[in-house]
């Protein structure tokens, strides 16, 4: 009976399976559920230029953006992404009635509207010397003949500035220093030369300098002072700080400048403002945040009585501050636009429901002091439950049920890392690390972000573990914080040399801290913490590593040598001349749930589910091929190549995802000009060889490897894969594309099907389509446009159906998503109350016709 | 008979071996030949291994995979060597120099555990993987078996004598969109359309068999047991 | 079965004999009644034809499950291969049915008061036959775990013996 029961749940099972896929199961959704998990933040990076203009703050940043920011609130009013950053960078930005921008080293002058980001003109500019040509902003239209000017004193362009009509440089002519200048509209004009006076050594250094009278800075020693173009260059007594902003209001010019103000601990920083000649001073304290780096002005509007200076912090932080009050308005976290780790954290448990679990973990026998622990404890419950705890009723950070309520924590580039808080948005703390950048690889800088412990061991604290590199020395510096709260027991610990790799262990010890080794270039190994030493001991011989070069990857095992760990190079994988195109290996964490899968005729095809397995993508030249494209599939204890396939006339970039026993990549296919993605799957065949443990070295057969490609009408930023908890939810890929969309792909639809199997509804599979529909509905964040994607970082829901995605690059977007629909709740929209009232009803009905039953009963035995 | 046997070298020529479900087409466009120069360390426990000579693969043709192997046999002291290895589950490692046509020589490390090799009796399985081109990228040695060990020791006279299998693996090609086939099943789909709306020209009985009989059979089974009725009753 | 059911059954055996030894009796016989037709029935004692309708209903019993056998395999044949609701109903009762009366055996041989160890025994293996045929459906339907499949959520994922870390050489 229970195998009847068994069975027909599990057909209900693939019936309801089946229904789900082929009522194309993506989840879209409906107009008033837009922003009620989600949320999206926009930034637009480090900035380059700004301005103010037409009541607005108009900025140039370096990842290429230009935007609008409400003054009042700092908030995004427009925002205009241009492409190719490295190059076609914004060399120029001014603001007039509209916004003029010239980028690229192929120059390129637009103009652009305030109000909208409309694009007015472009004008392409040709030619490598100087040259003047004149326009019509407003038309576009060239004014006059180019001008040509022969300018052979110009070596050094970097010692060069321009300010309106001028152009000046600075030049070394043995011992004197000499501004050199022209004015480049006038007529006839030629090529004018001052010696500099200036009472500090070193190098001078120019800079441009916004003001009414053409003029530029000269800075020497980090003093600077204001060089005039009038009819004669005339260079102000006035020394100032080379970060001074001229700002001009009704009365004239103002200079602002920021000092660090040292009396004052709660205002930490002082602004200046004085005009040319050192008159009339204001000086204003303003009370910067702790955790800010230092700042810098970028820009100044001054009204009637008041000034409106922008900052911009070294952490990239922009700030907007009102003098004379001194208050910043707002800040903007653009760190946050270029982010290199992600990891989501659990929640700790309540107090509550913390004392209730130690209730019964401490560990005393005698029964009256157990007995006298646990009416305190109880008491003190009680109190909780109706005086409610201040604490956590403040900040909210408690696990909820399902597990959706969790905090991202963010390492961004600048070394700036950030907690955020998955419901709501917003930055739950921050903590800079100065000097701290991430290890520069080819994949463009990578930190170690380790989950040594989660929240789930209370009272342990959860415990997380940054690996990054000190930017002066170049050394590995190490930062272990708790990922809820921020706090740092040792800070910024700064190693003496260089980690070679480092690798979070399987093991926990006694307090469930999970220790991590270090490897150094002379193969030594350090345990993290120290005390762990012993449980690595005891494991070494399970215990594996590789690294990744630039012309071969090498596998290293762990070897105990006279009680000294050291590494042991294991084996090597040669790319001969090949470039390393992507790695990928299976997300950590990962549970599979089925081991194999079901055929139609009812036996299973079992999975080669490989744990150690690595997926390598190169990419090598060929004289023939132009590119061709290598998949090695390669075991990381044994070095084996388990399979390798190559595509010809293909190039990157390539996205690799591996899961489970299958692996996904996208790239170029250029004989056809389109991009095409690549499945494969994995199976050990109709046995499995060894179903209780999986050792890499045990291996009786090659897999067998399934195949398909489709063509991907899209282009593909970046790819993952969902991940949920117990891994029986369905699988789905996520493809960033560079439409701003991201794209949610079911995996059923792209799993290589059997060429001897029949594939139908009634196997509850697609049939095969060589290219993959992308559906409107499967765009996972509608119509939120998200730009630049540089990472899609997904974890598991305590919730099995649902994973949390966190999409980052120029935007920073959160979703939830669930692949074969939230099977494990019930709907939003579920009626309680009529089932409520249906049950009660249902009961008293029941009562009452069995008192009526039993009357009737009694009334017919009288008769 | 002895003294030959112990002189043998091990001669096998061996053709690529491992099976695919699907035999794709070799992605080789040239031929080449290799020679593989094979040694191995039996000491890998000390730290610094010490390697000594295992014996040599001559790969003729990597395009049919076709290879000559000839090995040494171990000595008594390396038996020995080896047996301890296992006995105390350490490491063994085979580097192979590889002497590609018109290229320089690569050396390439694979390591086993020691106990494995002992337990299949010094049967193992070499690995040759190739690129697309038919360059050597990884060199691996395997021993075929559903479970690892932990440590095993055997009697010396079985550790002697390599019985290696070499399997040249090439680059398989990638898969490519099926357009073809597709375009053609939606051909056919469309055909079986248009074809089917038709008419089913099956006779009346050919088409409703299966509800006919069962009614047929309600009748006869009625009416027998209605006679046995007025039987029993007359 | 309730007993009070069986005790009725009894009682209106023991009248259908006495109603018949009267007729025999006292009425002359009706017309066209032919007295030969009965063999010999003033020859059989009582008791011995008591014992014989005795030995003739607990074959009948006995032969039940087995006379029920083709209609049961009709049943299935119509209900069909489908998953539906009243196909597995009916596969339902027909298992459940077989294994109630072996429960039920005794009470059901109750009525004859002899025993009838051999006619028992026969009433079994006709349930047994009727389960087996219920067993054949529902494998013919798929709902028997037969198929390594059906074990397939059981299987726990093998447990790694190496674990591996790395990535890209960090400088």
């Amino acid at each position: 009976m229970d195998g009847i029961l068994f069975h027909v749940s599990s057909k209900l099972l693939i019936l309801l399976l089946s229904i789900s896929y082929f009522t194309q199961e993506i989840s879209c959704l409906y107009e008033d559920q837009a922003g009620k998990v989600d949320w999206k933040i926009s930034f637009i990076g480090k900035v380059k230029y700004a301005d103010f203009g037409n009541n607005k703050l108009l900025v140039a940043t370096e990842e290429n953006v230009i935007a609008a920011l409400n003054t009042k609130t700092g908030d995004l009013l427009w925002r205009q992404v241009m492409e190719n950053e490295a190059e076609q960078q914004i060399q120029f930005f001014n603001v007039n009635k509209d916004v003029t921008t010239v980028s690229g080293d192929q120059t390129v002058v637009s103009y652009w509207s305030i109000n909208n980001k409309e694009l007015i003109h472009v004008i392409p500019i040709e030619g490598s010397h100087i040259e003047i040509t004149s326009f019509y902003l407003e038309t576009g239209e060239i004014k006059g003949i180019p001008k040509k000017i022969n300018t052979p004193w110009l070596k050094d362009a970097f010692k060069c500035a321009s300010s309106k009509q001028y152009f000046a440089c600075v030049q070394k002519n043995g011992e004197i220093e000499q501004i050199r200048y022209i004015n480049l509209i006038a007529e006839n004009s030629e090529v004018l030369s001052k010696p500099i006076e200036f009472s500090e050594t070193g190098e001078a250094e120019i800079l441009s300098f916004e003001h009414e009278i053409p003029s530029v800075l000269l800075v020497k020693n980090n003093v600077a002072k204001i060089v005039h173009f009038k009819n004669d260059v005339e260079i102000l007594a006035k020394t100032f700080l080379p970060n001074v902003v001229n700002v001009k209001n009704d009365v004239g010019n103002q200079l602002y400048q920021l000092e660090i103000n040292v009396n004052n601990p709660e205002k930490l920083l002082k602004v200046k403002g004085q005009d040319k000649d050192g008159n009339n001073q204001v000086s204003v304290d303003v009370e910067y945040p702790k955790g800010l780096g230092a700042p810098y002005i970028l820009a100044g509007q001054c009204r009637t009585n008041n000034c409106d200076l922008l900052l911009s912090s070294i952490d990239h932080a922009l700030l907007f501050v009102r003098i004379p009050e001194g208050k910043i308005l707002w800040t903007r976290e653009e760190a946050l636009s270029d982010i290199v780790a992600v990891e989501f954290f659990e929640l700790p448990v309540s107090e509550l429901d913390a004392s209730i679990e130690n209730e019964f973990k401490t560990s005393s026998q005698d029964i009256l002091s157990m007995f006298i622990n646990r009416i305190l404890t109880q008491s003190k419950q009680l109190t909780k439950v109706f005086i409610g705890s201040q604490l956590m009723m403040n900040s909210m950070l408690v696990r909820d049920d399902f597990g959706l309520h969790k905090i991202i924590v963010v390492v961004t580039r600048i070394g700036k890392i950030f907690a955020i808080d998955t419901l709501s948005g917003q930055t739950v703390w921050s903590y800079r690390l100065p000097h701290v950048v991430p290890f520069d690889n080819r994949n463009g800088g990578d930190v170690m972000l380790f989950v040594q412990r989660t929240a789930r061991y209370s009272p342990f604290p959860a415990q997380c573990t940054l690996l990054a590199k000190d930017d002066t020395t170049g050394n590995t510096v190490m930062f272990q914080f708790d990922p809820i709260t921020g706090l740092s027991s040792r800070g910024v610990v700064k190693l003496d040399r260089k980690v070679k790799q480092a690798m979070l262990l399987p093991y926990e010890d006694k307090n469930h801290l999970k220790p991590f080794i270090t490897i150094y270039e002379d193969h030594s190994v350090k345990v993290h913490p120290e005390e762990s030493t012993v449980i690595v001991k005891k494991h070494v011989s399970s215990i594996y590593l590789y690294m990744v070069d630039e012309d071969a990857i090498n596998g290293y095992s762990l070897q105990l040598i006279d009680d000294r760990l050291q590494t042991f190079r294991h084996w090597n994988f040669l790319f001969r001349g090949s470039k390393l195109a992507g790695i990928s290996t299976r997300p950590s964490g990962e549970r599979v749930h089925s081991q194999g899968r079901v055929l139609p005729d009812r036996s299973v095809y079992y999975k080669y589910v490989n744990p150690n397995m690595i997926a390598v993508a190169t990419i090598s030249e060929d004289p023939v091929n132009k590119q061709v494209l290598s998949i090695y599939l390669i075991d990381g204890i044994t070095g084996m190549v388990i399979y390798a396939l190559a595509h010809k006339r293909a190039r990157g970039p390539v996205n690799l995802v591996h899961s489970e026993n299958w692996l996904v990549y996208t790239f170029f296919n250029e004989r056809y000009r389109r991009r095409e993605l690549a499945a494969l799957e994995l199976y050990e065949g109709h046995v499995q060889s060894n179903s209780t443990f999986f050792s890499s070295y045990a291996m009786s057969q090659l897999p067998q490897v399934q195949a398909q490609s489709y063509i991907l009408p899209a282009v593909p930023l970046k790819v993952t894969v969902t991940l949920t908890e117990r891994g029986i939810t369905n699988k789905c890929l996520l493809v960033a594309l560079n439409t701003g969309a991201v794209v949610e792909i079911p995996w059923a639809l792209i799993q290589p099907r059997f060429a001897d199997i029949p594939c139908g509804p009634e196997e509850s599979c697609y049939p095969y389509m060589p290219e993959i529909p992308l559906h409107p509905e499967a765009t996972i964040n509608y119509n939120q446009t998200l730009s630049k994607v540089k990472g899609i970082s997904v974890a598991p829901a305590r919730l099995e159906s649902t994973s949390h995605i966190l999409v980052h690059g120029l935007d920073m977007f959160y979703t939830r998503v669930a692949p074969s629909k939230t099977f494990d709740v019930l709907k939003e929209d579920f009626d309680y109350k009529l089932i409520i009232l249906v049950l009660i009803g249902l009961i008293a009905a029941s009562y009452v016709s069995k008192t009526l039953a039993s009357r009737k009963a009694i009334k017919q035995a009288w008769k | 008979m002895v003294s030959i046997y112990e002189n043998l070298t091990f001669l096998a020529v061996v053709v690529q071996l491992f099976l695919f479900q699907y035999v794709r087409s070799s992605l080789l466009d040239h031929d080449g030949a290799l020679t593989i120069k094979i040694e191995h360390s039996l000491n890998f426990n000390k730290g610094i291994p010490i390697l000594t000579e295992r014996g040599n693969i001559s790969v003729q043709s990597t395009r049919i995979g076709q290879t000559l192997v000839n090995q040494k046999h171990l000595t008594p002291t390396e038996s020995q060597l080896l047996n301890d290895l296992a006995e105390s589950n350490q490491f063994y490692q085979i580097r192979a120099f590889v002497n590609e046509e018109g290229n320089e020589r690569n050396k390439f490390i694979s390591t086993l555990k020691a106990c494995m090799i002992a337990e299949s009796e010094l049967d193992d399985r070499l690995s040759i993987s190739l690129d697309y081109t038919g360059r050597v990228v990884a060199i691996s040695d395997i021993i075929a078996s559903k479970s690892s060990c932990e440590g095993a020791s055997m009697s010396l006279e079985k550790l002697k004598y390599f019985t290696s299998t070499v399997y040249v693996r090439h680059t398989e090609m990638g898969p490519v969109p099926d357009t073809a086939s597709y375009i053609q099943r939606l051909e056919r789909e469309k055909e079986a359309k248009e074809k089917g709306e038709g008419k089913d020209n099956r006779s009346f009985l050919a088409k409703y068999w299966m509800y006919i009989v069962p009614v047929v059979i309600i009748m006869v089974i009625s009416s027998g047991s209605n006679a046995e009725n007025t039987g029993a009753s007359n | 079965m309730s007993n009070r059911s069986n005790n009725r059954r009894s009682k209106w055996s023991l009248d259908s004999t006495k109603t018949v030894s009267r007729i025999t009796d006292n009425l002359p016989a009706p017309p066209a009644y032919n007295l030969s037709n009965i063999p010999s029935s003033s020859e059989v004692t009582k008791k011995a034809d008591i014992s014989r309708l005795i030995t003739k209903k607990s074959w009948d019993i006995a032969l039940t499950p087995i006379k029920q056998i083709p209609m049961n395999v009709f049943i299935m044949y119509m209900a069909g291969n489908s998953i539906s609701i009243f196909p597995i109903m009916m596969v339902g009762m027909l298992l459940l049915r077989p294994f109630q009366a072996i429960w039920a055996t005794k009470s059901t041989f109750k009525v004859i008061e002899t025993n009838a160890i051999g006619q028992m025994i026969i009433y079994v293996l006709g349930n047994f036959v009727n389960i087996g045929l219920a067993l054949y459906k529902c494998y013919s339907m798929g709902l028997l775990p037969t198929h390594s499949s059906d074990w397939l959520a059981f299987v726990e994922p093998p447990i790694r013996q190496e674990y591996l870390g790395g990535g890209h050489i960090l400088n």
